[in-house]
């Protein structure tokens, strides 16, 4: 009776612990069509691969999609990512920015991310940085990639007023007060309604 | 006696765990804020006595070390037309003094918590009021004079706090500010800053 009570106790906190434990998650179909591609890129399956999903506007997104030896930082990757998802055999880390202020821990500090296997440098690392502006997908290959904050290789038509609003949220960023922003605004303002028309 | 009872109740507890796994279970993954975050979530809680229904937090990060990030409260979520649009659903949440916050972060536009999306809570109206959604469906815009916008700016170490600043899309151009021939809405107050 002792053993039984025991094994089910066992079976039960390691159930409920994995259930917990969501940390997988699934890529919808345009996320797939775009991994499928990449994936035949990249054949060797033992390599670090990531995901980086950079919202830029309502409808406009930048993606990097890395595989290689280290991590897309040269190794200097510190923060584990909150998501994964696993596709044709492989492990993708999916990074948004959110990892930057949320753990799936409630202790803090969050935990250093383990050193990464160190794989055999069979070949370069890939890096594809898309462009998915409304659906219209650009696929551009890049050798020294960072995440976020790149600058788009071609037009935004979807959103006439992306550009000038990612400016203008970065220049935001540099300035100390509202006043100091504002009167930035004001002085490009003949510049800003240039650019919507 | 005492001991049936004990098997039989794990054994259900067990069951039961096993079925949620099978049967997919829509689970937004429980995240917890670094120390910075959580005490601007416990002073937005604690000065916004009356929260809305819907409390979000959109992540948008901007350079590699510059974020803006976003609180809102409100009766309907802030990217809720979007949200139906694109089929959107939050990946996480975090729960300060009881209020639940869902995350955003750009992922929800690619990736899904399950793998066959016919088990996931439909995504209605009810997120929006459908007046609301007819008006602004179009822009996905979703104003409500009730409801409440911070943005935490983190440039470096350096963060900066605005509070009760009007109308702020997520990863839009923002702010709304009063700039004749360039926005139509009307910005009621002007922003503190917290350094």
């Amino acid at each position: 009776m002792k053993k039984i009570l025991l094994i089910s106790i066992s079976s039960l906190i390691l159930c409920c612990t994995q259930k917990k434990d969501n940390l997988y998650i699934y890529p919808n179909e345009s996320m797939t069509q775009l991994l499928d591609s990449f994936i035949q890129e990249t054949p060797n399956k033992n390599r670090i691969n990531q995901i980086y999903i950079d919202k830029i506007g309502i409808r406009n997104y930048h993606i990097l999609l890395y595989s290689g030896n280290t991590d897309i930082n040269n190794g200097q990757c510190k923060i584990p990512a909150l998501y994964k998802i696993r596709y044709a055999d492989r492990i993708f880390d999916v990074f948004s920015g959110v990892e930057e202020f949320f753990s799936d821990s409630i202790n803090q500090p969050k935990t250093v991310m383990e050193k990464m296997k160190s794989f055999k440098k069979d070949s370069a690392n890939i890096c594809w940085f898309v462009e998915d502006y409304n659906g219209r997908i650009y696929i551009n290959e890049e050798n020294n990639a960072t995440p976020f904050g790149k600058k788009p290789l071609h037009p935004v038509d979807s959103s006439g007023f992306y550009l000038d609003g990612q400016a203008m949220k970065r220049h935001l960023l540099f300035c100390d007060t509202m006043e100091a922003y504002h009167r930035w605004l004001v002085k490009n303002i003949d510049i800003l309604l240039k650019n919507k028309e | 006696m005492i001991k049936h009872f004990i098997s039989i109740t794990l054994f259900t507890l067990l069951i039961s765990c096993i079925q949620d796994r099978k049967d997919n279970v829509y689970i937004e993954k429980k995240l917890y804020p670094n120390e910075e975050l959580r005490a601007v979530l416990d002073s937005f809680v604690f000065e916004n006595k009356k929260l809305d229904s819907i409390c979000e937090i959109y992540i948008d990060n901007i350079l590699p070390e510059f974020t803006s990030i976003i609180i809102y409260s409100g009766h309907g979520s802030c990217t809720g037309g979007e949200n139906i649009y694109y089929n959107q659903r939050p990946l996480g949440y975090t729960e300060i003094s009881g209020v639940r916050f869902r995350i955003f972060s750009g992922m929800e536009h690619y990736f899904n918590l399950l793998e066959n999306m016919e088990n996931a809570p439909k995504i209605t109206s009810s997120d929006l009021s459908e007046p609301d959604l007819k008006i602004y469906y179009e822009n996905f815009l979703y104003f409500n004079s009730n409801s409440i916008w911070w943005v935490l700016i983190k440039n470096g170490n350096k963060s900066t706090l605005y509070r009760n600043w009007n109308e702020v899309y997520p990863y839009n151009f923002y702010p709304n500010r009063p700039v004749p021939g360039v926005f139509t809405v009307e910005i009621k107050d002007v922003c503190d800053e917290d350094e």
